[in-house]
């Protein structure tokens, strides 16, 4: 429902490179703009990041990015996702759009002066709320006329976007989408778009006489417990502002949006609640289990609960094996690396270790050595690989289902998930907890497209200077799952389904023999199959569930194409196909961090 | 008035049986149509005559503000008038009628423009409010007793009123009359016209309401005795809520909508007590709300059809966005980028299919993401408790 995202690098990097789309939006008002001429700013308390610019038009994303405070900037919680953040390039787009369009003259001098246009984001707590508050304007100063212009913006905001009537009032759809997104961001009912827009998109003229929008986006969602332990209102409310919600009771279909689900034992409203990760309006997250509201108004305290948690999902996906968390970078200046080379992380469940070949005796040898010992005092390993150059170490080892391993390069994806980390060293650890838990996890995906894609000519990622690998073979190293077509790769025979004719016995097998935590089906395959109505594939799922993981299973539907008609309302997770694609086809954007928190952030639908 | 009198036709079986009689014939699922509905309105004419048939008023005037034969706008509401006179000088029936459109021309203008008006419902089905029945009573050469109103307060509403009717008499707008009254066959004695379409104008706040209404009603009855009935001593006025009428916890007839009476008499001697006004009222308005809420329903049929092919645009705009997803988005698209993808790996693309790669998958997603959103809204109404 609401996943965690970064606002930096999964928002704002991938929107101020979008030259095409900066560059489009500009000329028509000034014909030579070009995107290195404007610079971004996030501002956060007295934190600053800034991007943009010359170098970033080809200069090395990883090294402009390492120079950048990014940590300072709060995470943000985002209602669907990968999709979701779209509503804040809703924002974005149509401010950019309005900005060049309602300020030609201011700009161009500006330009010609040799300057940059300056977009700034200040992001501030809205304390004891769960939101925070964004504040976008340009750096441009409002002439002085006769009528301040956040008047008419706010008068267009007031009238809504329909009529009395229904109809569509014809004025102001650029910012009438950035309503939209606002009021999306805010988790906010969709009539309040239309009835208090003004309170939702604030517009006015600040001190410097900029033009500012002013909106809420939340804050990340962390847990939700049901309990009816009698909790102070007002710790309440600074629980709720750390991502923390309490409540005695939830309603029927009610959606639990946050990472993590506990029911509180002794709650006895609520003991018919279930509590297993098959509920598909709660987390896979679910646990039953006793705590002290009171002790959370500690945040370490709550950290280390949510650390205990994750440990304890690890145990449902593998047991009682340990964990060797293995970083391998490609040298100590690597970001990952300082970030993670001091932190003691290790505990009995979890050893860390930041590994470069020439530093401290570790060579390939060494570490292969080091992986068998670890493998024999039953460790499960995952290593993050920069470059893949472990690949022969581990892609010729005979237990691969005790190695997680993922390959990365410098500007990607899981570049980012782990150099551009919290400050807080409890923080770090949770998060790579989550990273480990996201590795276990075997991700079943069935998808037409994304198999042929992958399977495209002879298709091979490579990173940097290290070997080439196949995407379906490192995507298994990842446990990412996907068939391959019928005779299209050597070595995989075994996983062989042809998509475009599902069979059903067939996949079933497949499934079978995958055991999966997650499947995500593809909403088509289901049809094909001959699932066209929600009960058939409620039961489907019924049977198909049986054939995956007893501890974790989850399915989910995915489809490009909204909400398909026979995805049962509120009965099975659903996603958006963009998102699937997004974290699987790309050599730089597939992270299987990324994909799980996705896949986890599902739930099901109303339509 | 005598106390007897109220006692008399309190149980008016025979207005009861006559305006049932009209109602028999009025087509409710056509009841929007004109002529059906104005057989309604007569129907309430006959009750009056025969509620008041002990106190036979010379002149009844009906009015009621409703929309006209399939519109589809709120602000386009027509008045239905019906007029009775109880004479038959034609040429004083004219003359009458003459006064009586000039009246209604003027006085509704300019109340409408002073925002003075005295039921006025904008969003009549979108926010009801409670209206409570009026009665006021004006006798030529006297004004009405301000021992409950502000003096000063109704002396600038009606200067302004006054201001505007002066201004509309000296333009000659009320000569151009836009409808004609025209005699209904064989009685000759009710007299309709055309529905008038009423431009509103732009939305805007408007501060009519509450007592404000009452005052308003009181002023809008003095001007209009003014000029429709200058040569009758004394005029009465009901303003009826017809829709969902009853009496609230106060003891004051409510609901929606508004039935405007007025009765014009020779006379200065006749009186209505409040109690008898109230019951007249009442008993018009139970009686009646059959007819006008068969009205409702097919105005709020009408206003549902409005409402449903604005829905069906946006679904038809849904279904585009999905198929725009699914067609150009998740097939087309995501094998395209898939085509540079594998440039990107052979490394044999250059900048500007990077660039247009990382377009197109902005494009993508965003399609995807109109798909859904068109067909799923995820929200958490529940938040925003939290933060009150």
């Amino acid at each position: 429902m609401v996943r965690t995202i970064n606002l930096v690098t999964d928002v704002l990097i991938p929107f101020i490179l979008n030259r095409k789309l900066i560059e489009g939006l500009a000329v028509s008002e000034i014909a030579s703009f070009r995107a290195e001429q404007v610079m971004w700013f996030l501002h956060y308390g007295e934190a600053s990041v800034k991007l943009g610019g010359k170098e970033w038009s080809s200069g090395n994303l990883e090294c402009l990015l390492s120079k950048q405070n990014i940590s300072a900037i709060p995470s943000i919680g985002v209602p669907g996702g990968f999709l979701g953040i779209q509503a804040l390039y809703l924002i974005l787009e149509n401010f950019w759009r309005n900005t060049i369009k309602h300020n030609v003259s201011s700009i161009m001098s500006l330009l010609q002066m040799g300057n940059n246009l300056g977009i700034h984001l200040e992001i501030s707590d809205k304390s004891n709320t769960p939101f925070l508050i964004i504040k976008l304007w340009a750096q441009i100063t409002i002439e002085p006329v006769e009528k301040d212009p956040s008047e008419e913006i706010n008068q267009i905001l007031r009238e809504g976007i329909i009529d009395r009537e229904g109809k569509l009032i014809p004025k102001g759809w650029g910012l009438k989408e950035m309503l939209v997104g606002a009021t999306y961001l805010k988790g906010s009912p969709i009539m309040n778009a239309n009835e208090k827009g003004q309170e939702i998109l604030r517009c006015y003229v600040d001190k410097n006489k900029c033009l500012c929008h002013e909106f809420e986006v939340l804050k990340p969602m962390e847990l939700f417990i049901l309990t009816n332990q009698q909790v102070e209102p007002d710790l309440k409310k600074v629980l709720c502002a750390r991502g923390i919600y309490i409540k005695s009771e939830i309603p029927q279909d009610f959606i639990v949006p946050t990472e993590y689900f506990i029911l509180d034992p002794c709650n006895r409203a609520n003991a018919a609640t279930e509590i297993s990760g098959d509920d598909p309006l709660k987390p896979l997250k679910c646990f039953s289990r006793e705590l002290d509201i009171n002790d959370l108004k500690d945040e370490n305290k709550s950290v280390e609960l949510s650390i205990r948690l994750e440990t304890a999902f690890i145990q449902r996906l593998i047991g009682n094996a340990k964990i060797c968390f293995i970083i391998h970078s490609a040298s100590s200046g690597d970001p990952e690396y300082k970030i993670w080379k001091d932190i003691d992380t290790n505990s009995e469940q979890l050893e860390l270790r930041s590994v470069v070949f020439g530093i401290n005796n570790w060579n390939q040898q060494a570490l292969m050595e080091y992986i068998n010992e670890k493998l024999s005092q039953n460790f499960l390993i995952v290593i993050f690989d920069r470059h893949g150059e472990c690949k022969d170490t581990i892609v010729t080892r005979k237990c691969n289902a005790k190695i997680f391993w993922e390959p990365y390069g410098g500007g990607t994806q899981t570049a980012f998930s782990l150099s551009h980390t919290p400050k807080e060293d409890l923080q770090k650890r949770l998060l790579l907890y989550r990273i480990a838990s996201s590795s276990f996890v075997k991700v079943a995906l069935l998808d037409e497209r994304i198999q042929q894609i992958l399977e495209t000519g002879n298709a091979k990622w490579q990173y940097g200077q290290g070997p080439e690998i196949r995407p379906l073979e490192c995507l298994q190293l990842m446990r990412i799952f996907i068939p391959c077509r019928l005779g299209s790769q050597s070595g995989l025979e075994d996983d062989q389904l042809d998509l475009n004719n599902p069979n059903e016995g067939k996949i079933l097998k497949w499934i079978r023999k995958k055991r999966p935590h997650i499947l995500s089906v593809h909403a088509g395959i289901l049809d094909k199959m001959g699932k066209k109505t929600p009960q058939d594939v409620i039961t489907w799922i019924a049977a198909t569930l049986k054939s995956m993981d007893s501890q974790v299973r989850r399915i989910v539907i995915h489809s490009g194409r909204g909400i398909p008609g026979n995805v049962p309302e509120l009965k099975v997770p659903f996603i958006g196909y963009s998102a699937i694609e997004h974290h699987t086809i790309s050599r730089d954007l597939k992270s299987k961090y990324a994909f799980v928190q996705e896949l986890f952030s599902a739930r099901g639908i109303k339509r | 008035m005598v106390e007897g009198d109220i006692f008399i036709y309190s149980y008016p079986r025979s207005s009861i049986l006559n305006l049932y009689k009209h109602l028999r014939e009025v087509d409710f699922v056509n009841a929007v149509q004109r002529d059906s509905f104005d057989i309604g309105l007569n129907a309430i004419a006959a009750m009056l005559s025969d509620l008041l048939k002990y106190k036979p008023p010379d002149v009844i005037y009906l009015e009621t503000s409703l929309f006209p034969e399939r519109t589809r706008s709120v602000e386009s509401m027509v008045d239905f008038l019906l007029v009775k006179i109880n004479s038959q000088d034609e040429k004083r029936h004219n003359q009458i009628l003459c006064n009586i459109n000039r009246a209604y021309q003027l006085v509704y203008e300019a109340l409408h423009k002073t925002h003075n008006t005295v039921y006025f419902v904008p969003q009549f089905f979108l926010k009801p409010s409670e209206m409570r029945m009026v009665f006021t009573e004006f006798q030529r050469g006297y004004d009405f007793a301000y021992e409950d109103v502000k003096k000063s307060r109704v002396q600038e509403k009606k200067q302004q009123i006054a201001r505007k009717i002066e201004t509309a008499i000296k333009k000659g707008g009320f000569i151009k009359q836009r409808h004609d009254f025209t005699p209904i066959e064989n009685s000759g004695t009710y007299m309709k016209r055309s529905p008038l379409s009423r431009t509103l104008g732009r939305r805007e706040q408007r501060g009519e309401r509450n007592e404000e209404l009452t005052l308003n009603a009181r002023i809008f009855h003095s001007f209009f005795h003014q000029y429709a009935f200058p040569d009758y001593a004394k005029s009465f006025l009901w303003c009826i809520p017809i829709i969902g009428a009853a009496t609230n916890r106060q003891g004051h007839l409510v609901g929606q909508g508004a039935l405007f009476i007025v009765v014009a008499y020779s006379s200065s001697q006749i009186t209505f007590t409040q109690e008898e006004a109230t019951r007249t009222a009442r008993l018009i308005c139970y009686l009646t709300k059959d007819l006008f809420s068969s009205y409702l329903y097919v105005s709020a049929k009408d206003m549902l059809n409005v409402s449903l092919q604005h829905a069906l645009r946006s679904a038809i705009a849904a279904i585009m966005a999905r198929n725009i997803s699914h067609n150009i988005g998740s097939h087309g698209l995501a094998y395209f980028i898939a085509e540079i993808e594998e440039k990107i790996r052979n490394r044999k693309l250059d900048v500007d299919e990077r660039l247009l790669k990382s377009f197109l998958e902005y494009t993508k997603a965003r399609m995807d993401f109109v798909a859904e959103i068109s067909t799923y809204w995820k929200e958490m109404p529940w938040l925003e408790q939290l933060t009150l």
